[in-house]
C-alpha cells in the first residue's frame, strides 16, 4: 500500500485534533476525539447498537438485491427490444426524474409505516438505476461482435447469452454500483423519518435532537464504514467478474 | 472451401438529406467467381463500397437485386469467418485467448474438451506460440489479430471476409501476419475475399486482385496474380512485382481520373 494514501486522512485527524484541543469550535458540534473514541467503546458494548446495525443492513440488503434482480430481469427485454425501447423510454426517464424521497408518502401511504415500506423504497430506486444501465448495457453491446456472431451462424439464444449478455455486464454493474451507494443513503433517510425504532440512520437522529454529539459523530462514522466496506467488498466482485472492463 | 459466384450484384442506401430521400447506389452490376481455395483481394478508392461488398457477400446486407451463390447455396447459409480492422471490437475480452478462437466451434455444439484439441492441433501444425489462457487485451494487437483469424478458420469456413485486417497494426507485426496468414490460408486451403487499401499488400496477398472504381463500385480490372507461392518478402523487390504495380496504379489513376 502507498504511504501517500495516510496523508489526508491524518490531515484530517490532525486538524480535528487542533481544533477541539484548542476549541476553537464550540464542541457542542464538533466533539474530541477521545470522546467520540469512548463513544464508539460504548457503543459496541450494548447489543442494542450492534442490532441497529444489523437492521439497517438487512434493509439495504433486502432493498437492493429485490430492486436489482427486477431491473435486470425487465432491463434485458427493453434493451433488446427496439418496440418495448420506444414504448417504455419516456416512462422510465419521467420516473428517474421524480426524487425519490418526493414518494416517501405515497409508500407510506401504500405499505405504511413498517419494513415493507422502507426496503420498498430502497428497492424501487435501486430498481430504476439498475433498469436504465442494463437497458443501455443491452443496447449498447458491441456491433461488430454481433455480426461476427451472426456470420457464424449464432442461433438468437446463443447470440443473447453468448455475446450481448456478456458484453452488457460492465454496464449493468455500474448500475448496480450505482444504486447500492443510493440505497445506503436512502435506508439511513427512511430510518431517520419513517418513524422506526432501529437502525443506525434512526440512530443518528435520535442522538442529534438529544445532543448526544460524540455518540452522533459515532454513528455517522459506521454509517460512512458500511457504505465503504460494502463499496470495496462490491468493486472485488466487479474485478473478478468482469475483469475485461475498461480495458 | 467453396466454389462462389456473384452475379449481376447491386445495392443502395437511401439516405435523406434535407428531408429528401436520396437514393445512392452504392454497388454496380458486380459479377466475380472465386474459385475454391483462392485469395481475391479489393483495392479501390476510400468509401467506394468495398465494405458493403463484402457485408453483402457475406449475408449481412440484403443486395437489392443479384445473387450470391456459395456452392449452389445462397450466402446467408454459408459458414463466413469474419475478420474485422478493429480486432478490439470483433473479440470477446470475456473469453479467455482459446475459447475466443473455439468461438464458432461453440456455436456448433462441439464440447470443451475437443474444442481444445482442435485448437491445439491447429496451433501446433502451424507453429505458432499462443498464450491460452491470458485473455485478448492483455495482447499484443498482432496477437489479437491473429486470434481473430484463427476464429475464422477453426470451424471450416466456406468462405473467409478480411475487411482490411492488417490496418491498424504497425509495420513489422503487419509482415508477420501477413506471412502468417499466407501459410495460414494455403494450408487450409481457405477461400478468402480480402479488402485492402495498401497496393502492396493487395498484391502480395493475391491470387487474383480486383480493382473497383469511386462510388457506385463496379470492377474495373481483375488482374491474375501470377507470383510464385509461398511468396517471400523479396518478391516485393522483384520486377514481376514492379510490374504488377505498375499495371495496378495506371488502371488506378483512370477510374480517378473518369
Amino acid at each position: 500500500m502507498k504511504k501517500s494514501k495516510f496523508i489526508g486522512p491524518l490531515i484530517i485527524l490532525f486538524l480535528w485534533f487542533i481544533i477541539t484541543s484548542f476549541e476553537f469550535i464550540n464542541p457542542l458540534f464538533i466533539p474530541s476525539i477521545p470522546s467520540v473514541l469512548n463513544s464508539f467503546k460504548e457503543l459496541f458494548s450494548t447489543s442494542s447498537f450492534y442490532f441497529d446495525i444489523l437492521s439497517t443492513f438487512q434493509r439495504l440488503v433486502f432493498g437492493f438485491f429485490i430492486g436489482a434482480f427486477v431491473g435486470i430481469v425487465f432491463g434485458i427485454p427493453a434493451g433488446y427490444s427496439e418496440r418495448l425501447y420506444n414504448s417504455l423510454e419516456f416512462l422510465i426517464d419521467f420516473f428517474r426524474s421524480i426524487p425519490v424521497t418526493a414518494l416517501f408518502p405515497l409508500f407510506l401511504l401504500f405499505f405504511g409505516i413498517g419494513d415493507v415500506a422502507k426496503i420498498g423504497i430502497t428497492a424501487w430506486s435501486s430498481f430504476l438505476i439498475v433498469l436504465f444501465n442494463t437497458i443501455y448495457g443491452v443496447r449498447n453491446s458491441r456491433k461488430t461482435r454481433v455480426l461476427v456472431a451472426q456470420t457464424m451462424k449464432a442461433t438468437k439464444l446463443q447470440l443473447f447469452y453468448k455475446v450481448i449478455l456478456p458484453d452488457s455486464l460492465p454496464q449493468i454493474f455500474t448500475g448496480l454500483r450505482t444504486s447500492l451507494s443510493l440505497a445506503l443513503i436512502v435506508v439511513i433517510v427512511t430510518e431517520m423519518f419513517l418513524g422506526t425504532t432501529n437502525g443506525i440512520g434512526q440512530r443518528i437522529f435520535n442522538t442529534s435532537i438529544t445532543y448526544k454529539v460524540p455518540e452522533m459523530y459515532a454513528s455517522i462514522l459506521i454509517a460512512g464504514i458500511l457504505g465503504y466496506s460494502l463499496n470495496k467488498l462490491f468493486a472485488l466482485i466487479e474485478l473478478k467478474t468482469i475483469h475485461w472492463s475498461g480495458k | 472451401m467453396a466454389n462462389i459466384t456473384i452475379s449481376e450484384l447491386n445495392k443502395s442506401f437511401i439516405t435523406s438529406i434535407d428531408g429528401r430521400r436520396n437514393n445512392i447506389a452504392v454497388l454496380k452490376n458486380i459479377n466475380l467467381t472465386v474459385h475454391s481455395g483462392e485469395i481475391v483481394t479489393f483495392f479501390g478508392p476510400n468509401g467506394c463500397g468495398k465494405s458493403t461488398l463484402i457485408h453483402t457477400i457475406g449475408g449481412i446486407l440484403p443486395p437489392d437485386s443479384g445473387t450470391i451463390s456459395i456452392d449452389g447455396r445462397d450466402s446467408r447459409d454459408a459458414k463466413i469467418g469474419f475478420v474485422f480492422q478493429n480486432y478490439r471490437d470483433s473479440l470477446f475480452p470475456w473469453l479467455s485467448n482459446l475459447d475466443n478462437i473455439g468461438f464458432p466451434l461453440s456455436l456448433e455444439g462441439v464440447n470443451k474438451k475437443e474444442r481444445i484439441k482442435r485448437i491445439q492441433d491447429f496451433i501446433q501444425r502451424f507453429n505458432l506460440s499462443l498464450d491460452q489462457k491470458s485473455y485478448p487485451y492483455q495482447q499484443s494487437g498482432g496477437q489479437q489479430q491473429l486470434i481473430a483469424i484463427l476464429r475464422s478458420l477453426i470451424y471450416n469456413p466456406d468462405l473467409v471476409l478480411l475487411d482490411e485486417p492488417f490496418a491498424a497494426l504497425d509495420y513489422t507485426t503487419r509482415i508477420f501476419i501477413q506471412d502468417t496468414v499466407q501459410k495460414l490460408f494455403s494450408e487450409t486451403k481457405a477461400t478468402a475475399l480480402f479488402i485492402s487499401h495498401e497496393i502492396d499488400e493487395a498484391i502480395y496477398m493475391a491470387d487474383r486482385l480486383v480493382l473497383l472504381s469511386k462510388r457506385p463500385a463496379r470492377i474495373i480490372k481483375i488482374i491474375d496474380v501470377n507470383l510464385e507461392k509461398p511468396r517471400k518478402r523479396d518478391i516485393l523487390k522483384s520486377e514481376e512485382f514492379a510490374a504488377l504495380r505498375k499495371l495496378v496504379i495506371s488502371s488506378f489513376q483512370e477510374t480517378l481520373a473518369e
